[in-house]
């Protein structure tokens, strides 16, 4: 069978998604941790399935790590900077190896 | 079944208070949680950190399996509490082991009232997998299978495994590390709630010849000595065919060459292909061209390391 693919949710299904409440995901998206793709005011904006993962995480750091939501934009920052510089630097060895010889 | 030390777990003595136990966790927590660990084996380890706690830290729980624990050494053997697989069946958000359920039954997880009776409409679990795609099918649309295997746990508390195979449509000009939500495709929910859904968590497959920066593509072209002094016209191959291309006389190692609208589809239009030299030696100096190498050494007043007598 061929699944529909989707790449945008609602607010209202970002929240549910991630078991957090729209106060605190409104404040999320102030502190920058979700961005909506679309959208004035909260009942019309959309976001991208990427953001649904950020907030699961968001959420999973929260309770599993017991850690204060004040902590959890600057962690996530952080945890998305390692990503993007793991990318970036496996990248960067991938192509440094084009001009390396084999001993 | 495996009796689990769960004071071993989290590297503390079973006289240990409820302070030395939660500061255990959180050491472990901080050092195998699958979203803050690069450890290969970390969502297990984890689910044992996170098990452990979950009993540990209730004073309930606690002394229910302290109880089990001292029977034990006292030379019982462990079987599971009795009746504790049919106290509650509903799916946690966090999957623990049989060890645990036959204890607890398997509604102990985090947020759920444990002795539940009734079933109550619950949306089934999200599942998670990556999926490895070629850069060549980044260009256009394509559909790719994806199968995979899902843990669910049914009504009765039983954990089977669910075999699904499916056809995803995969946009054209999606990068690495890009997400896809597919509505449904996750763990059947329970009492007529909604199954879970399927992320997939797109991962761009390295390619042999063209390496990513952006929505550009690079290939590395070896070049002759000669090639690169005298200028040459090469075949150049592209990720949908090939291209030809005039190597200028004087070329360097490390010059960038752009070859329009050859890269990756990007948010902003077509990337580009860049050529990026690379002057080789040959395998070895064969003795019919050494006296023309003696002659170079000889008539070029070049200097590579002018840099270092500066």
């Amino acid at each position: 069978m061929t699944a529909l693919s989707i790449l945008h949710v609602s607010f209202e299904e970002l929240c549910e998604f991630s078991s957090i409440t729209e106060t605190l995901m409104v404040e999320l998206v102030e502190h920058g941790v979700v961005t909506p793709v679309a959208g004035a005011i909260p009942a019309e904006w959309q976001f991208s399935v990427a953001a649904v993962v950020v907030a699961k995480k968001a959420s999973r750091i929260h309770h599993d790590l017991a850690m204060d939501w004040e902590s959890i934009p600057l962690v996530l920052k952080l945890l998305e900077e390692i990503e993007i510089l793991r990318a970036e630097n496996s990248r960067l060895k991938q192509r440094l190896n084009r001009f390396m010889v084999d001993e | 079944m495996e009796f689990k030390d769960y004071y071993a777990v989290l590297g503390v003595e079973p006289t240990a208070d409820d302070k030395a136990i939660k500061t255990a966790y959180r050491k472990l927590a901080r050092e195998y949680h699958p979203d803050v660990s690069k450890h290969p084996d970390a969502e297990n380890k984890f689910k044992d950190v996170a098990e452990a706690y979950e009993v540990l830290h209730s004073a309930e729980k606690r002394a229910e399996y302290d109880e089990l624990r001292q029977a034990r050494s006292r030379g019982q053997r462990f079987d599971g509490a009795p009746g504790g697989d049919a106290r509650g069946f509903a799916q946690s958000d966090q999957d623990f082991s049989d060890f645990f359920s036959s204890i607890f039954g398997s509604s102990g997880g985090r947020g759920f009232r444990q002795n539940q009776a009734e079933p109550f409409p619950q949306k089934g679990q999200d599942a998670e997998i990556e999926l490895p795609v070629f850069l060549e099918e980044t260009l256009s649309d394509t559909a790719k299978p994806v199968e995979y295997v899902l843990q669910h746990r049914d009504e009765l508390g039983q954990l089977k495994e669910i075999k699904k195979s499916l056809n995803v449509k995969i946009p054209a000009g999606v990068s690495d590390g890009e997400r896809i939500r597919l509505k449904g495709q996750g763990a059947p929910g329970f009492g007529n709630a909604p199954a879970g859904d399927l992320y997939l968590h797109i991962r761009l497959v390295p390619h042999p010849l063209f390496d990513i920066e952006g929505h550009n593509l690079i290939i590395t072209v070896p070049l002759l000595p000669w090639e690169a002094a005298l200028g040459q016209k090469i075949t150049v191959p592209t990720l949908t065919g090939k291209i030809q291309m005039t190597i200028q006389p004087n070329s360097q190692t490390g010059q960038r060459l752009r070859i329009k609208g050859k890269g990756l589809i990007g948010k902003n239009g077509v990337g580009d292909l860049f050529a990026v030299l690379k002057v080789v030696m040959p395998d070895r100096v064969e003795d019919a061209v050494k006296p023309l190498w003696s002659q170079l050494a000889e008539k070029s007043a070049f200097d590579p390391r002018a840099e270092w007598s500066k």
